[in-house]
């Protein structure tokens, strides 16, 4: 029963980035900065905290960040026509460069000091804070967004076929703008539950290539926003099992800190054979 | 002199505006934007020894940059620069261990074959699991970077290979697998590393532009249905882009091992694969280019030491630099700006949205 627990609290990080890769990559951009998204609002959540003691204001704080990191990648690759990928890439090494400056700088070390974290309540040795259940939610709203509503068609659109939807008269650069805005919201979101819900401190580069896993999470879940949900719950499965096993099995402690890496990897090479990406990910609008 | 805006002028720029926005952050930090830039100077080549220090860093950059550029020019993206550099160090110590006392004739040809090899081996991996099985590059040679790295900590920390003073890394090679200096300082030296690394450069350039299979890996890269219709084997082209990559930056590893640093800790690379990433960035993914990119980044990184004394500013900065960097130069219409600012005589070329570089526009198969 543990390790469902286990689980459940490590992936609603990851839960919560992937939801914010579907709706970015369903509208056509691919997005592999989830990580930096992550890491900066991990960080921002902690300073915010530290500032104001307020954890719930440090989570706003977080969520802005990630939409900060989000706009700088719309822009670049959008309006800037940088490639994505690279953009994607360089926007991560950003936000590593940035929070570990300012975390040099604010707290002279190379962690942070402990700061208030989100309360939660206390069930089955875990603490359960606000974010989980956002978690859960999260998936079950974009997919009814995506499946019900009108922009969501729009979005979808967009991301399938970017000119039989600008001459069905969406505003495709708006549409991509905007996904990238809220996947960076959501991933911001992310980070700050890693950084004041399961810890309560930032380490420079903590996020630990989990934005990746995120990316990893939506391929896998056939960008479907509850395929990626699910597919997010296995991998944070696989950290769970890594924690629990450690020190059972006689093997040293780095293999079970690699585990997850490695079976994110052969979930990847096993499994993702025939999922058919958005019809026009990484396509941009020809210019009229 | 039509292509010089084109082709380097606005990578100079993209350093450039790099460089001013370090300049930037510094000022917002409160520090003396002049006494930055002096600072960034001086720590590079203000004197000999710092010179030396600079032209150390070029090796384990230049090879990170080939490792990043020559799969790019298959349209791969190789982010596993580390990894791979991880592989080719950890498989030149391991020679050293298990070859026990031998000549420097034959353990230093062997050392270096065995990190290319590692290196090409754990390229290759994720070349496989991108041409087999579909997995995105990108996100295969991230998994792999950890992977190795908690293989190198293991091995070297508490495993076969540690020291037995426990002080978290291999026991120094012997005087036999160290590379023969050319100039010395000092604590600081400059090792044959460096002409082993440029000879390796000429040989990328020459397999990537002149070869047969160069040539068949760029069209596979530039367009993979065209290759394929023409006989190219492009999940060939595939593993072979990413194993080259992947060989130097094994070789990178081993030059760093037998180099400089004369054995494997965990902590044996700052971030160099990563650094890679920019350097064949700046240099447009052309080979040409990734020494003098090399070069650039090498003096920031030297550089980045003396700066936190100084200037007190963190290592993560050169970060900050090298996404700007990135990003600058891989803005499809800057060459055509430039090239309107510098008043050339106009070709077709530069009005019509020609996408020159290989990392413009998207990649043909998407995610």
């Amino acid at each position: 029963m543990e390790i469902v627990f286990s689980t459940l609290t490590k992936a609603v990080g990851l839960i919560l980035a992937a939801s914010g890769g579907v709706i970015s990559e369903r509208a056509g951009v691919i997005n592999f900065a989830l990580e930096g998204m992550m890491l900066s609002g991990a960080f921002a959540a902690v300073w915010v905290s530290n500032a104001t003691g307020n954890p719930y204001i440090a989570l706003l704080a977080a969520v802005a960040a990630g939409v900060l990191v989000g706009l700088l990648h719309a822009v670049a690759s959008l309006w800037l026509a940088v490639n994505q990928v690279v953009s994607s890439i360089a926007l991560n090494l950003l936000a590593l460069g940035v929070t570990g400056s300012l975390l040099w700088r604010l707290f002279a070390a190379g962690t942070s000091q402990s700061v208030p974290t989100l309360p939660g309540a206390r069930f089955g040795g875990h603490s359960w804070n606000v974010l989980v259940p956002v978690a859960l939610a999260v998936p079950v709203v974009i997919w009814a967004f995506l499946r019900f509503t009108v922009w969501g068609l729009r979005l979808r659109a967009v991301g399938e076929d970017v000119e039989a939807a600008r001459s069905a008269g969406v505003r495709v650069m708006l549409v991509k703008f905007l996904s990238v805005l809220v996947s960076g919201g959501l991933a911001g979101a992310a980070g700050a539950y890693m950084s004041i819900g399961l810890l309560s401190s930032f380490t420079c580069g903590m996020t630990g290539g989990r934005g990746y896993m995120a990316v990893a999470a939506v391929i896998f879940g056939k960008w479907q926003p509850l395929g990626a949900a699910a597919a997010a719950l296995l991998f944070g499965f696989f950290e769970a099992l890594g924690e629990t096993l450690a020190g059972r099995l006689g093997l040293p402690a780095e293999f079970y800190l690699a585990l997850p890496y490695l079976l994110t990897l052969v979930a990847l090479a096993a499994f993702v054979r025939r999922s058919r990406a958005p019809g026009a990910l990484g396509k941009l609008p020809e210019k009229v | 002199m039509n292509w010089f805006p084109r082709k380097v002028g606005w990578r100079l720029l993209s350093v450039v505006v790099g460089l001013l926005v370090a300049g930037l952050i510094a000022t917002a930090f409160g520090r003396d934007p002049a006494a930055f830039y002096r600072a960034l100077a001086v720590g590079a080549f203000g004197s000999w020894s710092h010179t030396l220090t600079t032209l150390a860093k070029v090796t384990p950059l230049l090879l990170a940059g080939l490792a990043v550029a020559v799969p790019l020019r298959a349209g791969l993206f190789n982010i596993g620069a580390e990894g791979q550099m991880c592989a080719g160090a950890l498989a030149s110590v391991t020679v050293v261990a298990l070859a026990g006392p031998a000549d420097a004739a034959v353990m230093l040809p062997l050392v270096i074959l065995a990190g290319i090899a590692a290196g090409a081996a754990w390229g290759a991996v994720a070349g496989f699991l991108k041409s087999r099985c579909g997995v995105h590059e990108v996100i295969s040679t991230i998994m792999l970077n950890f992977i190795a790295l908690y293989t190198v900590a293991y091995l070297v920390n508490t495993g076969p290979l540690a020291d037995p003073s426990g002080v978290g890394r291999t026991p120094e090679i012997p005087p036999s697998a160290r590379l023969p200096l050319i100039f010395e300082s000092g604590p600081h030296g400059l090792s044959v590393a460096l002409v082993i690394a440029l000879a390796a450069w000429l040989v990328a350039w020459w397999f990537v532009v002149k070869s047969v299979t160069g040539f068949r890996m760029r069209v596979a890269g530039a367009n993979p249905l065209a290759a394929g219709r023409k006989g190219i084997n492009v999940r060939r082209m595939t593993l072979v882009a990413m194993a080259v990559g992947g060989g130097l930056a094994g070789l990178g590893g081993v030059l760093e091992v037998c180099g400089v640093q004369y054995s494997l800790s965990v902590a044996f690379s700052p971030g160099y694969g990563f650094d890679g990433i920019a350097v064949a960035l700046v240099a447009g993914g052309y080979l040409i280019g990734v020494p003098v990119a090399a070069l650039f980044f090498a003096a920031v990184r030297a550089a980045g030491t003396s700066l936190q004394l100084d200037a007190g500013l963190s290592p993560q900065m050169i970060y900050v630099i090298e996404a700007v960097v990135v990003i600058a130069a891989a803005v499809p219409a800057a060459p055509r700006m430039l090239a309107r600012l510098s008043k050339q005589a106009q070709s077709p070329e530069d009005v019509l949205p020609a996408d020159e570089s290989p990392t413009g526009g998207e990649t043909a198969e998407g995610v």
